[in-house]
């Protein structure tokens, strides 16, 4: 997977989330790590190690979350119900899984159409100064 | 001994952080640790980025 990286990208190493925002989760732009992790969910309920890996996968090895970082992430949006917790009676307290919220999703879907935005205006901008 | 040491920088977190997520981020920590890769590099830059992660989280943390 490394061998796919692009010299010029290195990897970014997520010791701690960069960017916090304003106020509110639902008013603010999500930092890279958190759009990762709710990327991650919303394909499919993940356990910890599992949404991990798949950021790591998802970004081409150019976003490695430290345990730390995840677990605030998580916390942070089990605390604003984007996330919640699959209850599963059989699940080991140290695998327990998570899923997007209907409200996660949602709010996923908002910023994904602001991102969206966002890389339309930046192009426009970006051939009008070429031009 | 790594997993010795990452157990005890988990209690820098406020005890009921530590109860809701302590046990999974210990499990989560070696089973990463488990698929290091053999490089040193490697290595290093997994325990510098486990450490600053944990020491900016539990600054964070509620």
């Amino acid at each position: 997977m490394r061998s796919l990286l692009d010299k010029s990208n290195p990897p970014v190493q997520y010791d701690f989330i960069r960017h916090v925002g304003t106020r509110t989760m639902e008013t603010f732009a999500l930092s890279e790590p958190v759009l990762l992790v709710l990327l991650s969910l919303a394909e499919q309920p993940r356990h910890g190690y599992s949404i991990l890996k798949d950021v790591e996968s998802m970004s081409a090895g150019r976003v490695l979350l430290s345990t730390g970082t995840l677990y605030g992430a998580l916390q942070r949006l089990l605390n604003n119900h984007w996330i919640e917790r699959v209850q599963e009676d059989d699940t080991p307290r140290d695998r327990r899984t998570y899923r997007l919220t209907s409200l996660g999703r949602r709010n996923l879907q908002m910023e994904i159409e602001r991102m969206r935005h966002l890389a339309k205006v930046a192009a426009l901008r970006l051939a009008r100064k070429e031009a | 001994m790594a997993l010795t040491v990452y157990c005890w920088l988990l209690w820098l977190y406020p005890g009921s952080y530590r109860q809701e997520f302590g046990e999974e981020m210990a499990s989560v920590f070696r089973r990463a640790r488990s698929e290091l890769p053999p490089a040193l590099v490697a290595r290093i830059s997994f325990y510098r980025r486990e450490l600053c992660g944990l020491l900016s989280g539990a600054l964070r943390a509620p």
